[in-house]
């Protein structure tokens, strides 16, 4: 079946793309073979968005849950289990804002993931999920994101929770929220900002420069 | 004239772009004047693990009280309850009732070996100080802690 249908291709070789067009089977073929490729292309897209891995082989495991989640048992749930919502951003976006995570982990040995699978697989101990989403209403208006400190060794499946919404679905500024509340469930706390009397003027700093180049510090 | 407009247009439309990429992320100082909700406790606390553990059986919405030191009692409702990862994971959280705002979380954690390991806070996020449970020679305790050593934004 195969060799007479690559025969048969082959003997069109001499027509042009016009010409094959007209031909009423092809036409049908092409638009199949179109029809495939496009549902192909939709497939491979959404299967690489749900599993972007930066560090397959390590066991500590930081997901980036995009998808809405339900939160229960957690210290989280003082009023009761709630769910969130998904991050409202589209696979574009979930891929930049993996990749700049990513980036930003990337001299430590952890697996930064959209894969939930591998959340799962992971040590009950070395595992964090950060939950991006547009529900905020649960906690508030006046952060970009929540973490419990330390928690990411707690081993009770305490999420920390990014709010796309209030930070304007701003990509950039999802990925940095996402690395910083990472960062506090690993231990990490603020670098403050000073003058030069050594005053404290903020517990978050802005870090230095602008743009690409900007240095964030770990505040951010 | 209909180039004035076109070029107000994509001036706005231009600003706009700019605004949203510099748009600032909200943050929240930390309030270091919290008032405390334990200040009467000590900063100690033995912890009877198998009193917690039987909290791990309650249903949402039934009252509990747990024994914390002395005559204190922590009171409250259970508010949240789960069972995950084929049961390996138990926890409750109980909304206290006579410690207005704070809510208990207990977690017990069947590790691979079949041991146990159990983690836990009574955190409140109106107040400046709260409870973590650690383990110590073999010994669980409440240790007091700041809001601010427990919760970050």
């Amino acid at each position: 079946m195969i060799l007479s249908m690559s025969k048969f291709l082959m003997s069109l070789s001499n027509y042009t793309y016009d010409q094959i067009r007209k031909i009423p089977v092809m036409k049908n073929l092409y638009k199949t073979v179109l029809l495939i490729i496009a549902l192909s292309g939709t497939i491979i897209s959404k299967s690489q968005v749900t599993d972007l891995n930066s560090y397959p082989s390590a066991s500590n495991v930081i997901l980036l849950d995009f998808n809405g989640h339900t939160v229960s048992g957690t210290m989280w749930n003082v009023n009761g289990a709630f769910t969130c919502n998904s991050s409202g951003l589209n696979d574009a976006a979930i891929t930049e804002v993996f990749n700049r995570v990513a980036e930003d982990y990337r001299p430590f040995y952890i697996n930064v993931t959209t894969n939930e699978t591998n959340y799962n697989l992971a040590p009950y101990n070395k595992r964090m999920r950060v939950v991006v989403t547009t529900s905020n209403e649960w906690y508030g208006s006046g952060a970009g994101g929540v973490a419990y400190i330390n928690s990411f060794t707690w081993g009770d499946n305490s999420p920390c929770f990014v709010f796309s919404a209030l930070l304007g679905n701003n990509v950039k500024n999802v990925a940095e929220a996402a690395s910083h509340e990472a960062g506090h469930t690993l231990g990490l706390r603020h670098q403050s900002s000073y003058n030069a009397a050594c005053t404290k003027l903020s517990d978050y700093n802005w870090g230095q420069g602008t743009g690409e180049i900007g240095l964030q510090l770990c505040s951010r | 004239m209909k180039n004035l407009v076109k070029g107000i247009v994509c001036l706005a439309l231009f600003s706009i772009c700019l605004q949203s990429n510099a748009q600032t992320p909200p943050v929240r100082e930390p309030d270091m004047n919290r008032p405390s909700l334990f200040q009467n406790l000590p900063n100690k606390i033995s912890c009877r693990i198998n009193d917690l553990s039987a909290l791990l059986e309650s249903e949402i919405g039934k009252p509990v009280s747990l024994s914390l030191v002395n005559n204190l009692n922590f009171q409250g409702v259970v508010s949240s309850v789960a069972l995950k990862f084929d049961n390996t994971l138990s926890s409750v959280v109980i909304r206290s009732t006579n410690f207005p705002g704070a809510a208990l979380s207990f977690s017990k954690i069947t590790k691979e070996d079949g041991t146990y390991a159990y983690v836990g806070r009574i955190i409140s996020f109106q107040h400046g100080d709260a409870y973590e449970i650690n383990l110590e020679n073999g010994q669980y305790y409440f240790v007091k802690k700041g809001f601010y050593d427990l919760v970050n934004e």
